[in-house]
């Protein structure tokens, strides 16, 4: 029996230690959130206190301040605006380029959808510059649809080549059936492909509208006043309220609270999208 | 396809002229290659190289370690509530990388920051983060690992999930320590999904932009200058487009080289 006891005894210290590390570690990765949660609810007073001050009464403030006075639901208002657009469009060309890609058979074909994928891997300082040029000459630089437009050019190339993955999944015969049954090649992939494609379609769309919301340096450059993006505005704060770090807060929060639903509620697609050409490969 | 390209190749067009935009009624004039070589002469430009490399390397290397670590304890079969840590373990990289700017800034201030009041208990005093010459660099490297570990301990765990057992039964059966098993199968057989983090992480790094924009503009001293930041001071700040044009076009040249051997292995 004495020989048996030990190893549970050890078995059970590990299992302790490993719980504890977890812990540790998600201590120190969800921390800052909740500290800026927290901040945003302080009186302005309380918010730089040293010590920190632990307890205290809650109080809407900041938010107040931030929704009202600085309009912040104005700019929330603009990144829904710009974030939907941006996936809307997305999946609209990017289903049909994948669809090209996936469905029909032409030399070249899957290095083009790989040369496709590298326009991913843009630096946004590489579009910025001409966008910035670009659309100053054309009238965009203060629409939404510039802000769009540009967003779209760096979420379009992740969405084919994921789009492209999901479409290759589904068997020809499908297709072969429903050409002889009498479906256009265009009902073909709106009925069937679409459809069946679901959760792929879901992956891209809550991709495309994550990077186009947290997205800052080219909604800095094409943007005016007037369809500023919240990660745009946030920063615009830091150089009109030097110390208003109540106020900051709370555009934090604000600005990642959305993110932080879709991450909870779309986890597994997330995971699907982010672990995707990594075990592919 | 052709909303992507064209600028591209604007950019090339443009790093090709002497152009200010500050004074656009001097119209653009072509001199060739003439701000490549410049940019290669300038002293701030090499140091940026420079702080970009350091950058993407430091963060890389203590990711991945961080990272497999991790994804091996979140494995374990002994640990408790996966599901949630999971979930919670993802936030940090779904979030705006201006607004983790922000919360850094607040979190690592000098006078009452809580970071700093941490560690006055534990009685380490007068580290100066961002603000100090030597630190700004390793700071902003924490902040990126604070975001990006998370996505290399998912990746690992979703690697580690799809290795066969067999292996692990038998190196157990024969009596192989858990370092053993880790250094001679787990590792090898991760191999090629930890090249392939490294080259996720360094397209990414080398982007780097947000984050150091927010805290230090590439401050003090240039001593987190990274190649995105140039471009856009350069460009919006003094109006040098073309100079910038070159700059990012550098930037883009190592990407597409890494890019291109990420291909390779997607491929194989």
């Amino acid at each position: 029996m004495k020989i048996r006891k030990i190893p549970i005894i050890r078995r059970e210290l590990e299992s302790i230690v490993i719980n504890l590390m977890a812990l540790v570690a998600i201590i120190f990765f969800i921390f800052p959130i909740l500290w800026q949660l927290l901040s945003s609810l302080k009186p302005a007073a309380e918010v730089t206190a040293n010590p920190p001050i632990w307890f205290f009464t809650p109080t809407l403030e900041n938010w107040y301040n931030l929704i009202f006075e600085k309009e912040g639901f104005h700019y929330l208002l603009n990144s829904i605006i710009v974030a939907s657009g941006t996936t809307g469009l997305s999946i609209a060309l990017g289903s049909l380029a994948a669809l090209g890609l996936s469905r029909f058979k032409f030399k070249g074909r899957d290095s083009l959808a790989l040369d496709i994928l590298s326009f991913k891997m843009f630096p946004p300082i590489v579009l910025a510059i001409p966008l910035f040029i670009i659309f100053q000459a054309w009238g965009l630089k203060n629409s939404y649809i510039g802000l769009i437009l540009a967003h779209t050019t760096f979420n379009l190339p992740f969405t084919i080549w994921l789009l492209r993955g999901f479409f290759m999944g589904i068997p020809n015969e499908l297709e072969e059936a429903s050409l002889v049954d009498g479906c256009t090649r265009f009902g073909f992939f709106w009925r069937i492909l679409l459809p069946l494609s679901g959760p792929g379609v879901m992956v891209s769309a809550v991709f495309c509208f994550i990077l186009s919301w947290n997205e800052f340096m080219l909604a800095s450059v094409v943007s005016s006043q007037e369809t500023r993006t919240l990660p745009v505005f946030s920063a615009g704060l830091l150089e009109r309220y030097v110390a208003d770090w109540g106020l900051f807060a709370a555009a934090c929060i604000l600005t990642v609270a959305p993110m932080l639903v879709i991450a909870i509620v779309s986890q597994k697609y997330l995971i699907k999208g982010l672990t995707y050409g990594a075990i592919k490969g | 396809m052709i909303i992507s390209i064209y600028p591209l190749f604007y950019t090339i067009f443009i790093s090709l002229h002497e152009w200010n935009y500050l004074k656009a009624y001097i119209p653009p004039k072509f001199i060739g290659a003439e701000n490549y070589i410049k940019l290669f002469q300038d002293p701030i430009f090499l140091n940026t190289l420079y702080v970009t490399t350091l950058f993407t390397v430091m963060c890389i290397l203590i990711e991945l370690i961080l990272g497999i670590g991790l994804g091996c304890l979140l494995y374990s079969e002994r640990l408790k509530w996966k599901r949630v840590i999971r979930s919670l373990i993802l936030l940090p990289m779904m979030l705006t990388p201006v607004i983790i700017g922000f919360t850094w800034k607040s979190l690592l201030n000098l006078k009452w920051g809580i970071i700093n009041y941490f560690l006055h208990l534990i009685g380490i005093k007068g580290i100066m983060w961002h603000t100090s010459l030597t630190q700004a660099l390793p700071t902003m490297v924490l902040i990126d690992v604070w975001e990006w570990t998370p996505f290399v301990t998912l990746i690992i765990m979703a690697l580690l999930s799809s290795l066969p057992t067999a292996p692990f039964e038998a190196a157990a059966i024969d009596g192989a320590s858990k370092w053993q098993i880790f250094r001679h199968i787990t590792l090898p057989m991760l191999k090629d999904g930890i090249i392939m983090i490294i080259l996720l992480r360094a397209l990414d790094a080398l982007k780097e932009f947000d984050k150091i924009y927010i805290l230090t503009r590439g401050g003090p001293e240039h001593a987190t200058d990274v190649l995105s930041i140039f471009g856009y001071r350069i460009a919006f700040f003094h109006g040098y487009v073309s100079h910038a044009a070159a700059a990012s076009i550098i930037l883009f040249i190592i990407i597409m080289i890494l890019c291109t051997i990420l291909f390779k292995l997607i491929k194989r």
